[in-house]
């Protein structure tokens, strides 16, 4: 969306602006060819797995960072539901309160990540190892993105107040933040199971 | 120049948009904020390196130096100002300029972005053509004498082919007239995403550079291609390889979103599938392909990256230097459609016009564009013939052959076109149809590489240089000065000579065919791809070569430099010069401001020149 202007010569976000139908649509259907994209990079890596290191699973793998981080990101995506929910009755503070602990559970879920693939338990050069650990990495920077994403979203409703026309970005960002969610948890299983 | 862009914060008061007050220029501003984030990310980098031996700059810091580079450009040309502030809801204090200036800075106007894309593209050209240039001069000798080492010649040839895949094939005609030209096409004031369109087009020179300059780490003798586990026997230089690519490839990646958000959401009312112009279904291919394979060439990249620095071992394992050559391929061959795409495309879109002719068999053009899109990622493995077992190549092989069928769709509307047509031959339509012999020429020695016996003669020989030449440059590159051309009026309001330019299509195809056909003969005569020297047998051939070859670099020039010129200097053209019924031309030339001030409605197809036609398009007052 292009930014516009008001009476007074202000150059308006695109929160400023109220969103119809069609252009609701419009910005779905990006953010849907922007996932599928995103889903692109992750289907290749668990395939390279296979390629590199057939099934099988290091027994030295950390577990419990992996079980957390899936918790965690758990209840991040039940915050920013919860933060949707807010932005439906245009509940400004209510949003700010979700997002506060959906951004410190996204938070917590990017550090357990990096946990095991970066504590030394895993020998970086061992077939299994060296996919498990760009697998990871990437699951972690995707999700850093998107913590960011949820910092300027956050930022956003509390700077603009009462000035908000829209919510597409809180409901594109819990959008995100549940398709992080289900990557983690296929490469998850895929890589400590299957 | 007062100018109000289409999308512009400024239009919807009616008022003329202010000059903001002198202020450091963007471009300037952004070499200044990459040097801070280099050296910042650089320095902490180095600094937690546990390794007390290491250098300042060593593998790893360069990397993280290099996006901290790449975050302070982006922020520097107008990213932090534009982007990353009101995103985090601070108020915005960047305005859109006026002028010449609004070229060189952060733009969100499509129309400005677009022609940023193509100077940029065209930039790598230059470039590109530079080191083309060297190659060559080097190869007017049997032995070493323009470089010191084989590996010198190698890392130009990366050079070049690296600037002319990435930052022209794959840019000139998406992202540069595809920014352009679809949303106007689509009837429709602005792209989709064009905030992010406008920072993602100044990663292209950020990428041109990163990778024009990185012979200074080291040299690379990979090709465009970054081959693992090669490259890490490499210089430091191909980290810069993948780095460069890697940026390069996003802005694409951001382009083809633009597109397809575009093109599905953004049309006029009464535009269904059915009237969609053509160029507007070319971009919609690219663009799928785009959004399916360079998501899978970054990561690939990143991957090689990682086994260049870390080092991990991924693609030395197992028997698996052949992992790479798979994913490369994967996104490469997708690649040469991904170039190839836009310019048939283009030709169906100007041959009618010119013809004044209703388009031949639409529907079939548009099913070719689709089946190319879909089948091209099913004959990698024909690059990888000699490293393959029958039950690999018969099937490649085998995909490889059907491609041709969709491909010679385009051929079967153009030609169905302009038979029996009051045909215009004029610069534009010359230079489409010089492109459908060149990529004719370029198609049928491609079938004939499909097989596996002769693939398996001619592979790694000049044979196969000749025919991605002939794809390339004759299908993408003759079809992008067409689109040039026949845009002229469009883009800047004037118009060329057409003797002046029919005058320069010549040169560039004589100099063309003069060149790339010998490398079919060349390399039937047993000239090796890769190779800065040869037997002397083959020395006075490839000395003739050179000096063609040079005369096509600058049969070029004199193309550029002219359409510079007419762009400038050339005398007015009319608003619709060609008669043209698609909606661009509704639009005014030179294309600067609010594209329409009240929407199209489309009424009718575009292209149907039939006798009581009725216009294509209305406009709701």
């Amino acid at each position: 969306m292009a930014a516009s202007s008001n009476q007074s010569n202000d150059v308006l976000y695109p929160m400023q602006t109220p969103l119809s139908r069609a252009d609701l649509f419009k910005l779905k259907g990006g953010l849907t060819l922007f996932l599928i994209g995103l889903a692109v990079p992750i289907l290749l890596l668990l395939e390279m797995r296979y390629v590199v290191a057939g099934g099988y699973v290091a027994p030295q793998v950390t577990q419990w960072p992996a079980i957390a981080a899936t918790v965690a990101m758990l209840l991040s995506g039940l915050f920013t539901v919860a933060g949707s929910k807010s932005a439906k009755k245009a509940n400004r503070p209510g949003i700010v309160r979700s997002y506060n602990w959906a951004i410190l559970f996204a938070l917590i879920a990017i550090i357990l990540i990096g946990i095991p693939a970066f504590n030394g338990v895993l020998d970086p050069v061992s077939h299994y190892g060296e996919t498990f650990i760009p697998t990871m990495g990437t699951i972690d920077v995707y999700l850093f993105f998107t913590w960011i994403g949820m910092l300027a979203t956050r930022s956003r409703v509390k700077r603009l107040g009462n000035k908000i026309e829209n919510y597409w970005g809180v409901y594109a960002t819990n959008i995100v933040l549940w398709f992080m969610f289900v990557c983690w948890v296929v490469t998850w299983v895929q890589l400590y199971y299957l | 120049m007062s100018v109000t862009p289409g999308n512009s914060p400024l239009q919807a008061t009616g008022e003329l948009p202010v000059v903001p007050r002198r202020r450091m220029s963007p471009p300037m501003k952004g070499v200044i904020w990459a040097a801070i984030g280099f050296l910042l990310l650089n320095s902490i980098v180095s600094g937690i390196d546990p390794d007390v031996l290491h250098s300042y700059v060593n593998q790893v810091s360069v990397v993280f130096g290099w996006m901290g580079a790449m975050v302070g450009w982006l922020f520097g040309v107008g990213g932090w100002d534009a982007l990353v502030k009101p995103a985090f809801g601070f108020p915005l204090k960047w305005k859109e300029t006026v002028g010449w200036r609004r070229y060189f800075e952060y733009s969100t106007d499509h129309k400005v972005i677009g022609i940023q894309y193509m100077v940029s593209s065209g930039l790598g050209f230059l470039i590109a053509g530079i080191a083309a240039m060297m190659m060559r001069l080097q190869l007017m000798s049997d032995h070493m004498w323009l470089f010191q080492y084989s590996k010198g010649y190698l890392t130009t040839v990366g050079v070049h082919g690296t600037i002319m895949m990435f930052s022209v094939g794959t840019v000139f005609m998406v992202g540069g007239l595809g920014n352009y030209l679809i949303p106007m096409m689509v009837g429709s004031n602005s792209s989709a995403f064009s905030r992010l369109s406008g920072i993602s087009v100044w990663m292209v020179p950020a990428g041109i550079m990163t990778v024009a300059f990185s012979p200074l780490l080291g040299d690379w003798t990979t090709g465009w291609r970054g081959y693992q586990p090669l490259a890490s026997q490499d210089g430091d230089g191909i980290i810069f390889y993948y780095l460069g690519v890697f940026i390069l490839l996003l802005s694409s990646l951001i382009v083809a979103l633009n597109l397809v958000a575009t093109i599905v959401f953004k049309r006029a009312p009464g535009l269904t599938w059915n009237r969609l112009p053509m160029y507007a279904w070319g971009m919609l291919a690219v663009s799928f392909l785009n959004i399916i394979w360079i998501p899978e060439i970054m990561m690939t990249f990143i991957l090689a990256l990682l086994a260049k620095i870390v080092p991990l071992p991924l693609f030395t394992a197992v028997g698996s230097p052949m992992v790479y050559l798979q994913m490369f391929w994967l996104f490469g061959h997708p690649e040469v459609y991904i170039v190839v795409v836009p310019a048939l495309a283009l030709w169906m879109e100007i041959l009618p016009v010119l013809s004044k002719k209703t388009l031949f068999a639409r529907q079939w053009g548009v099913i070719g564009l689709v089946f190319v899109m879909l089948l091209s990622g099913m004959v990698w493995a024909h690059h990888l013939f000699p490293t393959q077992g029958n039950s690999t190549i018969l099937p490649i092989s085998f995909f490889t052959e059907m491609i041709s069928i969709p491909t010679g769709f385009a051929f079967m509307v153009a030609i169905g076109t302009i038979w029996k047509s009051k045909f215009t031959l004029n610069t534009p339509s010359l230079l489409v149809l010089m492109s459908m012999f060149n990529f004719l020429i370029g198609g049928l020695t491609g079938v004939f590489l499909a097989d596996p016996m002769v693939n398996m003669q001619l592979h790694d020989t000049f044979f196969v240089v000749g025919h991605f030449h002939y794809t390339i440059i004759g299908g993408m590159v003759f079809s992008s000065f067409a689109a040039m051309y026949y845009y002229l009026p469009k883009f800047s309001g004037r118009t060329f000579n057409d003797k002046w330019g029919q005058f320069g299509a010549y040169w560039i195809f004589i100099a063309f065919n003069a060149t790339f056909f010998q490398f079919f003969i060349v390399g039937l005569r047993g000239m090796n791809r890769w190779v800065p020297v040869y037997p002397h047998y083959l020395m006075w051939q490839n000395f003739e070569i050179s000096i063609c070859a040079f005369l096509l670099g600058f049969g070029f020039l004199y193309n550029i430099g002219y359409i510079i010129w007419a762009w400038v200097k050339g005398p007015a053209a009319e608003e619709n010069p060609w008669k043209a019924k698609t909606l661009e031309w509704y639009a005014p030339s030179p294309a600067v401001g609010t594209n329409f001030e009240t929407e199209p409605q489309v009424v009718n197809g575009f292209y149907d020149y039939s006798d009581g036609a009725g216009e294509a398009v209305v406009f709701q007052s």
